[in-house]
């Protein structure tokens, strides 16, 4: 499988505390955000990178998007490179974005003009808008609120008419930059589905997270630190290296902890059993066997 | 509380007049105050009140709902209609010690709040039939013609469009400030005017602080979404006139020429009540 996305030895430098992106998430290091990140994401996968605040990994999505342009070292989408001014709307129409707050990404007073916006932008003829929008909204599950006005959607649904607006531009990639954390349960495992979805269809995932109920249900987790990937591996290869976690400032999934305070108590859970899901049929399963015996 | 209030004026029906093209409509109410301008003498008013009055039966929207829209305005009417009485010499009706009613100012008077009222029912009967998105991509299309000149049409309707945009985000988001400084005791509600505007201030300050972060955070998402300007943009819904819109423009025009040709009294038909 090629790459879509690879960064080598990027490194990248807020300039002083202008940016009040920074300020947020910044403020204790004024140094590089970003200090040296080689990463190369295949196409098609689902990855999930994970961090605690000021770990550098908002600034490596934005960096994909061509919003922030490397210090130092290159990053490339799909074979273009960011810094290259021509290319930057190819790149953000090939790897497209959702952000966090769901109200500060919404453009227009109706749902499906909103969803039409980046269409528009690219200059797609009018029919070929319609056609687009009309399979991103189902897609996502928002064909019926197309008329609606966005203050009135719940934050889930808010979300979700993000991502069909990126959608719409048919990108081969999206960046998911926290896009759950300021929804309700209900409306983080709608987007979660979604993106599962999305991803079973052949969009390659980034998704940036620090729920870690969330990172495992991708394929493969880069752990962030410092500005540097600390850790990269399949769910189960990364939930096993503890230390690390810990020294990222993480937490261990609830199903990890769980399965740990039973392993004390002498109960056998084997170690690749990282979800909730895997965890109570693991349970269940033992529970039956104990029964037998 | 604050949620309550009602976005723009838009009356929701489906009349002939509310699906006619926006930049008919605005053109239409344009060449209509001109026209009130025109209108000389009560005879021009009596019709152009027939005409707005055979509008607003085909619009659908209910003059009971047009009537209290005026409410807000109504001040302003009573005190030019008092101003205008008085001011105007002439022969005098009523004396009120040192001030006088006089015919001119009576007239005068009656003139202006029926110009006013015209006026302010005919404008608002556009935002009543027209979608405040489909207003601002009116204008941006009539504003075109003047990017040659250096107006940046499409930029001043995009602003126009995220504001309403964002009206009920920032109603949403001074809600929350509110009540946040209510828990912590301020009070908006007592005292009088300067402390209570001087109460405004720790509600002002994070709101500002707040939409400037907005209005980055949405910079860069239109960024991310390849939002580069007007030039080269396609349209979900482009603006195109339909026969209804020819119909109308005719009809706008005949209107317009019968107001002229009153007005100028080639008719020889008698004015009512003219100025002088």
């Amino acid at each position: 499988m090629s790459s879509i996305v690879t960064a080598e030895n990027l490194k990248y430098v807020y300039e002083r505390q202008e940016s009040p992106e920074e300020n947020s998430e910044q403020a204790e290091e004024p140094a590089s955000a970003i200090d040296g990140l080689s990463i190369s994401i295949e196409k098609g996968s689902f990855t999930a990178i994970i961090g605690s605040n000021g770990s550098g990994k908002s600034t490596f999505a934005k960096c994909i998007n061509a919003l922030l342009v490397p210090t130092e070292g290159r990053v490339t989408v799909d074979g273009m490179d960011t810094a290259d001014d021509e290319m930057v709307w190819d790149i953000r129409s090939t790897a497209g974005m959702v952000f966090q707050n769901p109200d500060n990404q919404i453009v227009s007073s109706i749902v499906e003009d909103d969803v039409a916006f980046g269409p528009e932008n690219l200059g797609v003829p009018t029919p070929e808008i319609r056609e687009r929008i009309d399979r991103a909204m189902k897609e996502v599950g928002i064909y019926e609120l197309r008329k609606r006005a966005p203050h009135t959607l719940s934050g889930g649904q808010k979300q979700r008419v993000a991502i069909a607006g990126v959608l719409a531009m048919e990108p081969q990639c999206i960046i998911f930059d926290e896009s759950t954390a300021m929804l309700d349960p209900g409306g983080r495992s709608d987007v979660m589905d979604v993106i599962e979805k999305l991803n079973s269809r052949g969009i390659t995932i980034i998704l940036i997270t620090h729920y870690m109920e969330e990172a495992v249900r991708a394929d493969r987790i880069i752990i962030m630190h410092d500005g540097r990937a600390v850790s990269d591996g399949t769910p189960s290869e990364i939930f096993s290296r503890r230390s690390i976690i810990k020294d990222a400032g993480l937490e261990l999934p609830y199903a990890v902890r769980t399965a740990d305070v039973l392993r004390g108590k002498g109960v056998p859970v084997p170690d690749g059993v990282i979800t909730i899901e895997a965890l109570a049929a693991w349970l269940a399963d033992y529970g039956r066997q104990y029964d037998a015996d | 509380m604050l949620r309550d209030i009602t976005l723009g004026q838009y009356y929701p029906r489906e009349s002939v007049i509310h699906r006619l093209d926006p930049r008919v409509k605005i053109a239409a109410t344009f060449l209509y105050l001109i026209m009130i301008f025109v209108v000389r003498d009560f005879t021009g008013y009596a019709f152009v009140t027939c005409v707005l009055a055979a509008v607003t039966a085909v619009s659908h929207v209910p003059v009971k709902f047009m009537a209290r829209g005026m409410k807000p305005v109504m001040f302003i009417i009573v005190f030019t209609f008092v101003i205008n009485i008085f001011v105007y010499k002439g022969t005098v009706l009523v004396s009120l010690g040192p001030l006088n009613i006089t015919d001119n100012g009576l007239r005068q008077a009656v003139f202006i709040a029926v110009r006013l009222i015209l006026l302010i029912f005919g404008t608002s009967l556009l935002t009543y039939t027209t979608k405040p998105m489909q207003l601002t991509d009116g204008f941006e299309s009539i504003m075109r013609p003047l990017t040659k000149v250096g107006l940046p049409a499409h930029e001043i309707a995009m602003m126009m469009s995220i504001a309403l945009r964002f009206i009920p985000v920032l109603l949403e988001e001074t809600d929350k400030i509110m009540k946040a400084q209510q828990a912590r005791g301020a009070d908006f509600e007592s005292g009088n005017l300067m402390k209570r505007a001087k109460s405004l201030i720790p509600l002002f300050i994070p709101l500002f602080v707040n939409a400037f972060r907005m209005a980055i955070e949405l910079a860069m998402a239109m960024e991310a979404r390849c939002y580069h300007g007007g030039n080269g943009r396609t349209r979900l819904n482009p603006m195109k006139l339909q026969k209804i819109d020819y119909i109308a423009i005719v009809l706008i025009m005949l209107f317009a020429a019968a107001v002229i040709v009153q007005a100028s009294g080639i008719t020889g038909l008698p004015m009512l009540w003219p100025s002088r």
